[in-house]
């Protein structure tokens, strides 16, 4: 397999008045042609700052650093070749389409303006592309639907025309920060079929940025699992969901009430604790002072374990509570 | 057998009057459409449905801070209207959705806990803050956090507060409005543990509306799913989640994503078009979703689910030209 | 970890850039100095103040004392000036800086009382429109446009015409007029905060209207209340002096420096320092007052800006 994104160490840093923010602290992973990597995390944990600094669409106060980053054979820290891929082979969609559209405009002419840009052609040829995205994305009526204004539609037609934009220039990896998160449950479930199919036809790569981890386990290829700025475990859906090794991933699943395991009433999974602060320097685990199986040693560093595809950032070389079920 | 249910609906109604323009006649939304409930003392109610159903305008009902267009909310068998809003306000307390706008931010965090006491003059200065310490501390919340302000807090922290602010006045039931809705999932956890054994400690009762069925499921005893201002079914929770009779309930049910990374994102036979509460459909309003609609169902409205009787609305299960006397 | 407290549930959690926390009625003296314009502005203001109510004790004479001897003595850094009247005299004979000095007494008199009417009438209104709504608000819409459609000047002009020019009157007639920009922000806010949960809370506790309007919603609007009457304030002092100026404000012999002005003007031209010497003061004063105010909205403004 190829890999389409390439992330070395990705750091970045916000100026505040208390000091550096560190909001991702080093993140290294790839993306394959065609696959679906989800991020997965509690809010603060740096996952919508790192779709963003993969785009390059990071706030001024914030400043980004990487050892590699390479989409393709495109060096993505140099501004100039970067802009050519943002909004081209590289698209990103967001969580409120009510807000990522502008209300001023007829769909029609957001649709376009991307490609127009990237792309060129007449106007009738971008005309022709938005109506048979908007088609493929499954609006009834593409043709009438341009030159309407995004607060007509619902939200669930909203988010489909935000796809239908992203796909306009035919792209090769798509970024969706929580795209259904603003959704009802069944309308959700019908925009994820959609993007999966989309996928398989055109041949996309997904990074999907969410906090339901439920959803994480339906779509996932790879999940990436971040905790304060910073991967705690990565692995295949199977591997994250069925065995996973860090404490907090463990911890995280069991939070959630999963019908037919959880008892119903019975309390649930807690994390002692917040997340800590990242102003400053952070060293070791960052997960330590709400880990329940953590040891002194954590504070210093941490070593990064693998298994095959699986990997993650622990003293421990296995979950403490599996070493002791299988022992 | 004689005693009342504590809060009950008969034949609810709110209607609303929407202006859709200047030019336009304004048009009448059926927020709650003839909504009939009863919670029983001690009980957990959950009430689900997807955004416009009209949940939310049920809780504002059910607190007293809306007037219903008809019908009547009934407390201890009372009527509220006969009630005094000061009586009813001692008996039945909200927590809502957004930790970090039912908080006033000028307010230190003693101040706002013990607002209810001082709106009713319960007790001396000294006595109603030792009442909000107390409770403060049983939500978890340190005791140093007193003179704090709500900005300093987390949303779970917040939340903590709300809940304290509800109990203070030892109410028997607490309507609960999405209130982990807001909340990472390690954070809901606790706050819905906390929900649970404040419970068992001061006998409360809820009613606890969400849009997220595996809360739902975890917490309730009793459920009701509303579409389009109606109940369309209540049960029994083992009876809703396990063996769901209404077509909504059951595509309600299959559109969750549980944790299970084979099972892939349902396939889910509703139509896309989410209908217009403005303009719902003749008959049954969800039949031009509905996978089994047949006949009737686009011209008679199906029997209302009756209080105190598990049941759904659907022709299906009562057939309209015999009602109950299925052969 | 340098955190050594991590366990504190005080931390704030690593989320968006993150701002220190801001805890809106604790304005501390760190926080102020970091606002040269309101240490400026507010210091400016703050000494005048203080001048005006010890004015007896500050004021070298007597302002009302004439002396036909001694009249239009240029002040000590001219040719002529004495000692005695740093600031000169005027065309009475009267000591300039005391009667300046008396002057802002008048000037601030006028400011902060006016606007304190006028800032209980737009609040109230501001308050009832924008929490009920409806047709209360139709009624406070109406009232704002009537009021906005009448000119303050000409208004204030034909009312003083009728009942003759005092403090008191000025007062009153600033006050019923210049109420608008309290009740439209007011309005405003208050709409957006009554949809707010914590206002759905205290309804649902059983509180009055009465409680909910002053408790819970008036102050979270002192923000923008403040920055008005720094506003508000500057332009009444502007106005009285206008009024006074045209002779229907404050009556001689009253020292205000709308009506020192007035009486220099006919000495502009030989006796330059007695229209430049309240018109500078004047000018100084709004002025201040315009720099406390920018100051003190940056300060309280919750996007923490500046």
């Amino acid at each position: 397999m190829t890999a389409l994104l390439t992330v070395d160490d990705l750091k970045v840093d916000i100026k505040t008045r208390s000091g550096t923010l560190h909001a991702v602290r080093g993140l290294s992973f790839t993306v394959n042609a065609g696959e679906t990597l989800c991020i997965v995390g509690e809010s603060g944990c740096g996952k919508s700052i790192t779709s963003l600094a993969l785009m390059g669409l990071l706030p001024r106060t914030a400043q980004r650093s990487a050892a590699r980053l390479r989409f393709g054979d495109t060096d993505l820290t140099d501004a100039r070749h970067a802009r050519k891929v943002r909004g081209n082979d590289m698209v990103m969609i967001f969580q409120e389409p009510m807000t990522a559209l502008n209300p001023a405009f007829p769909i029609g002419d957001q649709l376009t303006e991307a490609y127009l840009y990237h792309k060129g052609g007449t106007k009738a040829a971008a005309r022709a592309r938005a109506i048979e995205m908007l088609d493929l994305v499954g609006i009834g009526s593409p043709a009438e639907r341009l030159s309407q204004f995004p607060h007509q539609l619902s939200g669930g037609l909203r988010q489909r025309v935000m796809i239908a934009m992203a796909l306009m220039t035919d792209p090769k990896l798509l970024i969706a920060d929580e795209p259904t998160t603003a959704l009802d449950v069944t309308i959700q479930a019908q925009i994820l079929r959609l993007l999966r199919d989309l996928q398989q036809k055109l041949g996309i790569a997904v990074i999907f940025i969410t906090h339901d981890l439920g959803l994480v386990s339906r779509i996932a290829d790879r999940v990436m699992v971040m905790y304060a700025g910073a991967m705690v475990e990565e692995g295949t859906a199977a591997e994250i969901f069925g065995a996973p090794r860090h404490p907090y991933t463990r911890a995280l699943i069991d939070c959630i009430p999963q019908p037919g395991k959880t008892e119903r009433g019975a309390p649930l999974g807690t994390i002692a604790g917040v997340v800590p602060s990242l102003i400053g320097t952070v060293q070791g685990c960052a997960f330590r002072t709400r880990c329940a199986f953590a040891r002194t040693d954590c504070a210093a560093s941490v070593p990064e374990r693998a298994e095959g595809s699986h990997r993650w950032i622990c003293i421990h070389a296995d979950h403490p509570a599996r070493m002791t079920e299988t022992a | 057998m004689t005693e009342h249910p504590i809060l009950e609906t008969v034949n609810l109604h709110r209607r609303f009057r929407v202006t859709q323009g200047p030019f336009k006649p304004s048009a009448t939304l059926n927020a709650v459409n003839g909504v009939n409930l009863r919670v029983r003392r001690g009980e957990t109610l959950g009430i689900v449905g997807e955004s416009g159903c009209g949940k939310s305008t049920l809780a504002q009902m059910l607190l007293g801070l809306l007037p219903a267009t008809e019908g009547d909310v009934l407390f201890d068998g009372q009527p509220v209207r006969n009630i005094s809003r000061a009586a009813f306000a001692r008996r039945v307390q909200p927590i809502f959705q957004d930790p970090f706008s039912s908080l006033n931010p000028r307010k230190t965090l003693l101040d706002i806990v013990t607002m209810p006491l001082r709106v009713h003059k319960l007790g001396t200065a000294a006595e109603q803050e030792r009442r909000a310490r107390q409770l403060m501390d049983r939500v978890g919340l340190p005791a140093r956090f007193a003179d704090r302000y709500p900005k300093e807090l987390s949303g779970g922290q917040r939340q903590r507060v709300a809940i304290a602010r509800a109990l203070v006045m030892q109410p028997d039931v607490v309507i609960c409005d999405e209130p982990t809705s807001a909340l990472d999932a390690s954070v809901q956890s606790q706050i819905l543990n906390l929900l649970m054994e404040l419970k068992a400690d001061f006998n409360l009762t809820y009613v606890f509306i969400s849009h997220n069925l595996s809360v739902v499921e975890h917490i309730a005893d009793r459920v009701a799913v509303m579409y389009l201002g109606r109940v369309v079914e209540a049960a029994g929770v083992d009876q809703i989640f396990d063996a769901p009779q209404h077509p909504y309930t059951r595509a309600l049910l299959d559109s969750v994503l549980t944790v299970a990374p084979d099972a892939g994102v349902p396939e889910l036979a509703l139509g896309s078009g989410f209908p217009n509460p403005l303009r719902p459909a003749p008959g049954c309003s969800f039949h031009p979703r509905c996978p089994k609609a047949f006949g009737p169902c686009s011209t008679v409205v199906p029997q209302p689910v009756l209080a105190d009787h598990p049941g759904a609305a659907c022709h299906l299960i009562n057939p309209p030209m015999t009602t109950g006397a299925a052969a | 970890m340098t955190n050594t407290n991590m366990t504190d549930t005080n931390q704030i959690t690593a989320g968006l850039p993150g701002e220190a926390v801001k805890v809106p009625s604790r304005l501390s003296w760190t926080r102020i100095k970091d606002h040269p314009t309101l240490v400026i502005g507010g210091g400016i203001v703050f000494i005048m103040t203080l001048l005006a109510i010890f004015a007896p004790l500050v004021a070298p004479h007597d302002p009302y004392f004439q002396n036909i001897a001694a009249r239009t003595i240029p002040p000590v850094w001219y040719e002529g000036g004495t000692r005695d009247h740093i600031l000169g005299t005027d065309q009475l004979g009267r000591d300039y800086l005391s009667r300046l000095i008396y002057g802002a007494r008048i000037s601030l008199l006028i400011g902060f009382s006016a606007v304190a009417i006028a800032g209980v009438i737009g609040t109230t209104l501001g308050l009832l429109g924008g929490y009920f709504g409806g047709r209360v608000d139709m009624v406070v819409t109406f009232l704002t446009t009537v009021r906005l459609s009448l000119p303050i000047i000409l208004v204030a002009l034909a009312i003083v015409a009728v009942f003759g020019g005092s403090i008191t009157i000025v007062v009153i007639v600033l006050g019923l007029l210049k109420w608008d920009r309290f009740a439209v922000v007011v309005r405003s806010s208050a709409a957006q905060i009554s949809r707010l949960d914590y206002i759905n809370s205290a309804r649902a506790a059983g509180a009055s209207t009465f409680y909910i309007l002053t408790r819970e919603v008036l102050p979270n609007l002192a923000p923008q209340l403040i920055v008005i009457a720094t506003i508000e304030i500057a332009s009444a002092i502007l106005m009285e002096a206008a009024l006074s100026f045209l002779g229907l404000g404050v009556q001689p012999p009253t020292p205000s420096w709308g009506l020192m002005i007035s009486e220099a003007k006919s000495y502009m031209f030989f006796s330059f320092w007695l229209i430049a010497i309240p018109g500078v003061a004047l000018a100084t004063l709004v002025f201040a007052i315009n720099l406390a105010g920018d100051g003190l909205r940056d300060l309280i403004s919750p996007d923490g800006r500046g």
